[in-house]
């Protein structure tokens, strides 16, 4: 039921969400390469994220917008020992690590002839990050805001007058919070706007 | 048709999203038992050479819900059978009998069993944990974030189920003290404790070879019982 909501909210706003003079509405999906302190808890590619994003265009080649975005890291670990407190436990660990960061961004446009746009962006804003452990009946988690920046290259495909595709490769970095680690991931984004 | 292909387009990501959601891992009930140990860091395991192993086993129950009446006894040669075999491999010898009445081993081993039904797991582990002689010797619970849930994999009936902890307790029988009308200065040192925890749902052959399992796994990972 939720998946029909969620296809009939967006397939309205195709219809509807003509976006505002100068803006673009992209949507993206977005498999991601889990890196540094993201890795050491969960370091299995994730083919779960999705971002949304709001530009709107300065001028020709430069354009600010918003962005939300989420990805899900987890991996299954069998039968190791591992240390908790004064604790040594052996089981079988079910770890999670869910990213949503919400950034402000700043991209610039490349343009030639033809239909391809490269550009190159960088976001700056906040992350909020969750590590879950869960093992056996018991769950270890930690959560935390932490200060996000992601710089990105990517390219769009002028589809026609009112939508690109796109693809963009798309480097996440979130700074250590307190005993939170640093989580830094490689996303590559795929996904289409409407102008 | 152009509408109908730019829709499409900006569907795809979307739906690819959605298909590939599914967050949650789905495990099965072996999936779930923890072998989990503790032990007081200060003992020298080496001078403690011989145990003491009591032919039964404390059952813990939450007598408020009557649990005491459904408690499983079917396996409880096998649990203390096994305790016994992994400490006579790991080079322990057992005394068998108490003589005139006192205990003369180095350690006694006291194993006793915790079930309970998951939906009072989560408060009745905190109960124990503080009711639990840990403070004496240990440094107490865990404490936050390592706290007990309900499993939400699909695998399990939904009508709850019970959750068994076998808890195997090395008592240090050379610093035991119970002095007669005085309750604050009972000494019970417990200097290692081995847990075995896990769901309470299979067959009787799955709950064997589980428990051998996991009650081998306790020792395995305490190199230091090693004689």
């Amino acid at each position: 039921m939720k998946k029909y909501i969620i296809i009939a909210v967006l397939a309205l706003i195709t219809f509807r969400v003509d976006a505002q003079d100068g803006s673009t509405i992209f949507v993206n999906y977005l498999p991601s390469l889990p890196l540094g302190g993201t890795a050491d808890f969960t370091d299995e590619i994730s083919p779960r994220g999705v971002d949304f994003e709001v530009q709107h265009f300065l001028n020709e080649d430069l354009s600010v917008g918003f962005n939300i975005g989420w990805t899900l890291f987890r991996q299954k670990i069998s039968g190791e020992t591992f240390y908790y407190k004064d604790l040594t436990i052996t089981g079988t660990q079910f770890r999670y690590t869910n990213i949503v960061p919400l950034t402000l961004n700043v991209k610039k446009y490349f343009m030639a002839n033809g239909d391809y746009v490269p550009y190159v962006g960088v976001g700056i804003g906040t992350s909020y990050a969750e590590q879950r452990n869960e093992i056996g009946v018991f769950e270890l988690e930690d959560d935390k805001w932490q200060f996000h920046m992601a710089p990105e290259i990517g390219m769009l495909y002028d589809l026609n007058y009112k939508s690109y595709l796109s693809v963009k490769l798309k480097y996440n970095y979130s700074v250590k919070a307190g005993s939170f680690p640093s989580m830094s991931y490689l996303s590559l984004g795929l996904g289409i706007g409407l102008k | 048709m152009r509408n109908f292909l730019k829709l499409m387009f900006f569907l795809l990501p979307v739906l690819l999203m959605i298909y590939s959601c599914h967050p949650e891992f789905s495990a099965t009930i072996d999936e779930l038992d923890l072998a989990i140990t503790k032990y007081d860091e200060d003992q020298n395991f080496d001078e403690l050479q011989t145990f003491y192993l009591p032919d039964t086993i404390i059952y813990i129950t939450d007598d408020e819900n009557s649990f005491a009446a459904n408690v499983n006894h079917t396996h409880e040669e096998h649990i203390l059978s096994e305790v016994r075999q992994n400490l006579l491999d790991l080079g322990w010898t057992e005394v068998q009998e108490p003589t005139n009445g006192e205990i003369d081993s180095d350690v006694s081993i006291m194993v006793s069993v915790l079930e309970t039904d998951i939906s009072f797991y989560y408060y009745y582990w905190w109960d124990y944990w503080y009711w639990y002689p840990w403070d004496w010797w240990f440094p107490g619970y865990p404490g936050y974030p390592w706290y007990p849930i309900w499993p939400g994999y699909p695998t399990y009936p939904s009508g709850g189920y019970t959750v068994g902890t076998v808890i195997i307790d090395m008592v240090n029988m050379d610093e035991v003290a119970m002095p007669a009308n005085d309750d604050t200065s009972i000494k019970l040192p417990i200097v290692w404790s081995g847990f075995v925890n896990g769901i309470l749902a299979g067959s009787d052959q799955n709950l064997q070879s589980r428990l051998t399992k996991q009650i081998s796994q306790v020792f395995e990972q305490s190199p230091y019982l090693q004689n």
